[in-house]
């Protein structure tokens, strides 16, 4: 018992992570909800421009994603509008998150993203996310709709703001084709000055308009980040 | 041939006075069959849009359709006390009246916020006499219900007696006119009581001024609420004629809020993460407005002034 506490103790005197625990905050969505990370929008930050990107959904095999065509109204104004839901895509497990795209090209930025803390030094850095990407439209274009985790340190880390990044990978409709992919890298050096660490994912649709009912769309689940101090290797 | 185009031309002046007098007559509520697949013209409550708003965001609105249904909204709270709202089914027996429709999910825990929409009105302020109808359905769907969505329906029960409305203005239910969806039909004999608990309900109710986004409707000058235990999962039309609106500054709101009966809400038992749902959605709003002239002395010709006596 004795032992416990002074471990206990050791552990909290560090403060930091010592061991290789999962920093990310609901990082595989089991909550059913967006806790843990910040949504871009114009509320989220102040230097967002424009209007709101397409909806990001947590989802389930119990309650699919839907389908959202970006479309301009009789007026010219830009609406989003639920058409459909994708009952094909299931998360590996529980929960996921995820954005679906159908008409115009006009998804604007959408992500989600958290800032993790840590004390400034030096790291090494193991990190692994699974993802899926597919687009009904465009299969085999290179390129076209692609999920993206990138990880940032330092240099004005907002959710506007890249920073500098030391990881980052992408989900392609082209590789992917609606079949969930694990990536991951372990022993990459990752430092920090400030301590502030982004996590970042992102959609992106670069594909013309999506005539519906077709669509694309990119999801994410389990995304872990782990930092073992470099001086304890 | 020659009285026929008298005749029209005299009906068409006729029709210009009369529509130049009442310059509201058309529907005032923007998007009001929600037919543009989203809230455009609506304002969904909540921390970001009404200033004095109080705690966390309501579950959500969601613009439904049949081929995009609502999903059913759970509220949660997990160990460190965290209130989530997580969508665990699809609510496919819930039909849109008409291409896209408006509504909530209820599911879990009670503390829903205050979840309503609403849309401000300019016009002059005044007096109008208003016209105002909506579309409305509340009911509770089950897994159960779900699962058994492709089997023929029920016949139809008949209709209770519409809830009392706020305003004196008489609040008029019909079965709504769908030939695509099961309606109820209204019988000669006294209504049976409500067989069915009451958990859900919503309202439309209209503002004024200084009340405009007030969480209660304490202040309103109509409101028009129907329960589940009235619309029974089928789709209800309300018409309210001669409703009396006074604004001072111009301002009217119209509101579709989602009602619960206090402590007599069902609280579902969310450690078997169940997916029954109470829900309730609206469609097809409309407010006509028709200006009130003051009141005349006297009905009859005014003589002209007497003349001043000649000195």
């Amino acid at each position: 018992m004795r032992s416990v506490f002074w471990c206990a103790l050791a552990a909290l005197a560090i403060g930091l992570p010592a061991c290789a625990a999962n920093l990310i905050s609901n990082g595989d969505f089991e909550k059913g909800d967006l806790i843990g990370w910040t949504l871009s929008e114009p509320g989220t930050g102040k230097g967002w421009l424009g209007e709101i990107p397409v909806p990001t959904q947590v989802f389930s095999e119990a309650a699919p994603m839907a389908i959202h065509e970006i479309y301009i109204g009789s007026q010219g104004d830009r609406h989003i509008r639920r058409i459909g839901i994708i009952k094909d895509v299931i998360p590996p497990k529980g929960y996921a998150v995820g954005w679906t795209r159908a008409g115009i090209h006009d998804q604007r930025h959408p992500w989600i993203s958290q800032i993790i803390r840590v004390e400034p030094g030096r790291y090494i850095m193991n990190a692994s996310c699974d993802g899926i990407a597919a687009n009904l439209s465009y299969p085999e274009e290179k390129d076209v709709t692609v999920g993206s985790i990138v990880i940032t340190v330092d240099d004005n880390i907002t959710p506007q703001n890249k920073g500098t990044i030391v990881f980052s990978r992408a989900f392609k409709s082209n590789e992917s084709k609606g079949k969930w992919v694990t990536k991951s890298v372990s022993g990459v050096p990752l430092e920090t000055k400030t301590g502030y660490i982004q996590v970042k994912l992102q959609f992106v649709d670069d594909s013309e308009t999506i005539a519906p009912p077709k669509y694309s769309y990119v999801a994410f689940d389990n995304v872990v980040l782990e930092l073992v101090p470099a001086s304890a290797k | 041939m020659l009285k026929l185009f008298q005749l029209l031309a005299v009906l068409l002046v006729t029709a210009s006075a009369v529509l130049a007098q009442n310059p509201y007559m058309e529907n005032l509520v923007a998007n009001g069959n929600f037919n543009q697949g989203s809230l455009a013209g609506w304002t969904e409550a909540g921390p970001d849009t009404i200033p004095t708003w109080h705690g966390a965001p309501p579950v959500p609105a969601q613009v439904f359709s049949d081929g995009a249904p609502m999903h059913v909204t759970e509220i949660r709270y997990y160990e460190q006390g965290g209130r989530h709202i997580v969508r665990t089914a699809i609510a496919s027996t819930v039909r849109a009246y008409d291409k896209y429709s408006v509504g909530w999910t209820l599911s879990g825990a009670t503390t829903m916020g205050y979840p309503w929409i609403s849309q401000v009105i300019r016009v002059a302020p005044g007096t109008y006499t208003a016209t105002v109808s909506w579309r409305v359905i509340a009911g509770h769907e089950t897994a159960a219900d779900r699962a058994a969505a492709n089997t023929p329906p029920k016949p139809a029960e008949p209709a209770p007696a519409p809830a009392p409305a706020k305003s004196d203005a008489k609040v008029k239910t019909t079965a709504s006119p769908n030939a695509s969806k099961p309606e109820t039909v209204k019988p000669a004999e006294t209504p049976k009581p409500p067989d069915v608990t009451r958990t859900i309900g919503g309202a439309l109710i209209i503002n004024t001024d200084k009340d405009i986004n007030a969480y209660s409707d304490k202040g309103s000058v109509f409101t028009g609420a129907v329960w589940n235990d009235e619309s029974k999962g089928k789709w209800l039309t309300k018409t309210a004629n001669d409703v009396n609106i006074t604004t001072l500054t111009g301002y009217i709101e119209v509101r579709l809020q989602l009602l619960t009966p206090g402590s007599k809400y069902v609280v579902f038992d969310r450690l078997k993460q169940n997916t029954d749902c109470d829900y309730v959605a609206f469609d097809d709003v409309v407010l006509q407005l028709t200006p009130v002239e003051p009141q005349q002395a006297t009905a009859e010709p005014q003589q002209p002034p007497a003349e001043p006596a000649k000195q």
